[in-house]
């Protein structure tokens, strides 16, 4: 048997004292379905009050907005009901699909959306005239449901996200403090795979903005401010990882200039400060100019130089933002206007994968409509609401068809659960507090279960909406509810095949979707970039890296995540070169042109051929004579692809044959 | 006692209504504070907000009361 622990027995407790509430509440108001208040404390309570009050408010919303909607289908189809059935599945799916894009906790929105229009509209097919009072009793009583929870967390012990942000803060700070510090100062530090887990968790903070935003303890200027980090930090890691590679290649021949000015850039690093303090010291780049470096080694000095200075600058206006968060000093104007500005990380939306699972969200819709049709059978639309929502909740995940098999395991459960209390614990209650102590029975202990699973919610919400509670309790017929049982479990096996059929599932399979997507993006970078496309593709291919990184193991795929790193950098690097190129005269430009179009066809073919370190030595040759400033960013971009590609080449030497 | 309201023919509860004003009002005002950076002086922000809500929602309640029965 599990053991749960006081804080999961106080949550439960709070969950139980607001259902109840809110049941009171919906009864003395004479809604009609009273259990839908319950089921909405049970869905929307949680132990943070950010997650309480986003999940609380789309919650409203989606059933607002369909409420709309499903009235104004019957009104248009009242008459034909097939076009309703059509219409609401077109509508349905298709916000379900706009749920399924956004990763965000504001998909909740659109979910609800979508069930409540099959709750509405298809339950309601036959009966068109009541479909108003259904819409409206479902938005009074999904309202008192979040109110309840609302002001019940508000006075009972709410839990701020505050302490686990500041957790988080500190965590990332020293995890990359102590990687740029290592690493300048030449000591080997923690893996590549401990590094992206710190990426993985960084870009996850993107899921909670939400959440941050309607937590009343987390103030605008500490959202704000860790937005600000997390864009810095995200910026900052692939710029570490390329110092790193220059660093590695030199080791063999550093000298001392450039080892006691690393020595210097950490200790900038530790205190905070920007590279102006390391401006007053001699430059290593000048330094090694008068010696006898290849221009290779000197190209390769000055981007490394110029790659510190960066990281430095990012470095410092991070713990400038951090020390502000904390109270200790006030940023400087720029810095703070930049602060205000910052947005989170944009999670984007993997489209490919929406449109598979809208599919087969469309499919079981289509398949269970059709078999309701066929055999009129009254607990179709049951049927065909658990299909649905069985493909539109889990249809997204790696391994959506076992999830799927779980979910319908855990309806089992739920049913058996509902059976108890329709048919033994609920009919002994004769007035409201054996009423509650009957409740109590049954939902403490699922309560205390969904502090820590989500899976328990859905069981504790579908057990609750099989009992047919309302202002008197009078149980369902038992051949009824077995009904609904076998609508139940056959809406799901439905919704499971039908996701079989429409995408490939397991890690393996995402893995390699994600890598072919990398590959598409550097062929992109290749032929057109603007402004800011550096930047984007970065954030995507973090948001990839991140993703890949948590799967690689059920992929079967170690070191994965470490390859499109180094696929990052490559991206990073064609972004600039083609950026910069075109500032740099004709004859470069033409150069860029040949050694991309190379780079394209060989990412198309997937090979890397030693054509592109030919391109690369003509480029590097042709941009060599426009501009012999190592720090040039065309310059710092051809040889960061160089190193990336051709760890291992002979060094570069200009060709004045041109 | 407040009658339904009646908006395009559709009765809607004044409470609604006034919950809904609260809500704006709660909004608008913790939007104040926060920017002027006065809840460093509120004890317990959770409760403070939803006081302030109720006390909205009273507020809203007896204006409308004191508006449809004048």
């Amino acid at each position: 048997m599990k053991q749960f622990g006081p804080e999961q027995w106080f949550f439960s407790l709070k969950l139980f004292i607001t259902a109840m509430i809110a049941y009171a509440i919906s009864v003395r108001m004479a809604l009609p379905q009273s259990y839908w208040s319950i089921v909405t404390c049970c869905v929307v309570m949680n132990p943070s009050t950010g997650v309480i009050r986003s999940k609380g408010l789309y919650r409203l919303t989606g059933t607002v907005a369909a409420g709309v909607c499903s009235v104004a289908l019957a009104g248009m189809f009242a008459s034909t009901p097939i076009l309703l059935i059509v219409g609401t599945g077109l509508l349905a799916t298709l916000a379900l699909g706009i749920a399924l894009l956004d990763r965000t906790p504001r998909a909740y929105g659109a979910q609800l959306f979508g069930i409540t229009l099959l709750l509405v509209a298809v339950a309601g097919v036959d009966h068109p005239e009541h479909m108003f009072d259904t819409a409206v009793a479902r938005v009074c009583e999904i309202a008192v449901g979040i109110i309840c929870c609302t002001v019940v967390d508000s006075i009972l012990a709410p839990r701020s996200m505050k302490g686990m942000l500041r957790g988080k803060l500190d965590a990332w700070l020293s995890d990359v403090e102590t990687w740029l510090d290592d690493m300048l100062r030449g000591h080997t530090g923690a893996s590549e795979r401990d590094r992206q887990k710190t990426i993985a968790d960084i870009t996850a903070l993107s899921t909670m903005s939400r959440q941050l935003l309607h937590d009343p303890m987390v103030s605008k200027y500490e959202r704000q401010g860790t937005f600000a980090i997390q864009q810095r930090l995200l910026r900052l890691i692939p710029l570490l990882a390329a110092i790193e590679t220059s660093l590695l290649e030199h080791a063999a021949a550093m000298d001392r200039a450039l080892v006691r000015w690393l020595t210097q850039a950490a200790r900038c690093a530790r205190n905070g400060v920007g590279p102006d303090a390391l401006a007053r010291q001699p430059d290593p780049h000048n330094v090694q100019a008068a010696a006898s470096d290849s221009h290779w080694r000197s190209l390769q000095r000055a981007s490394l130089v110029a790659q510190v200075r960066d990281a430095l600058r990012i470095w410092s206006d991070i713990q400038q933002i951090n020390r502000s968060m904390l109270g200790e000093a006030e940023p400087a104007p720029e810095l703070a206007r930049r602060i205000q500005e910052a947005r989170p990380f944009r999670l984007l939306p993997d489209v490919q994968l929406a449109v598979s699972v809208a599919g087969g969200i469309l499919l079981s819709y289509t398949v269970l409509c059709l078999l309701w049709w066929a055999t009129g059978w009254p607990q179709g639309s049951n049927a065909v609401l658990m299909g649905t929502v069985a493909v539109a909740f889990f249809g997204n995940l790696d391994e959506a068809g076992k999830l799927i098999k779980k979910f319908g395991t855990f309806c089992a459960l739920a049913l058996l659960i509902g059976a108890i209390l329709s048919y033994g614990l609920l009919p002994m209650a004769r007035d409201y507090p054996s009423f509650v102590i009957a409740m109590a029975i049954v939902m403490l202990p699922l309560g205390a279960w969904a502090a820590t699973n989500p899976l328990a919610i859905l069981l504790m919400a579908v057990s609750l909406s099989m009992i047919n509670l309302q202002q008197h309790y009078a149980p369902m017929e038992f051949d009824l509810f077995l009904d609904s049982v076998f609508a139940t479990e056959l809406g799901i096996g439905v919704g499971y095949y039908c996701m079989h059929i429409v995408r490939r599932m397991g890690a393996s399979h995402v893995v390699e979707r994600f890598s072919r997507m990398q590959r598409n993006d550097i062929i992109e970078l290749t032929q057109h970039v603007g402004e800011h496309s550096r930047e984007r593709y970065s954030n995507r291919a973090l948001d990839r890296i991140a993703a890949v990184n948590s799967r690689e193991e059920a992929a079967n795929k170690p070191g994965h995540s470490a390859l499109l790193f180094r696929w990052l950098r490559i991206g990073v690097a064609i972004a600039t070169i083609r950026y910069t190129a075109k500032q740099c005269g004709e004859t470069v430009e033409r150069e860029v042109d040949a050694l991309l179009s190379t780079v394209r066809e060989d990412a198309e073919r997937g090979v890397k051929s030693n054509a592109i370190l030919t391109h690369i030595d003509r480029t590097l040759s042709a941009a060599w004579q426009t501009t012999q400033d190592g720090a040039h960013p065309l310059l710092r971009g051809l040889t960061g692809l160089r190193q990336v590609l051709f760890n291992d080449a002979p060094a570069w030497e200009p060709h004045h044959d041109r | 006692m407040i009658g339904e309201l009646n908006i395009a023919g559709i009765f809607i509860s004044p409470l609604l209504l006034c919950l809904l004003t609260a809500f704006m009002v709660r909004v608008l005002i913790s939007r104040v504070l926060e920017t002027r950076d006065l809840y460093r002086y509120i004890w317990h922000r959770p409760l403070f907000d939803i006081s302030l809500f109720f006390t909205a929602a009273g507020v809203s309640f007896l204006l409308l009361r004191a508006l449809t029965t004048s």
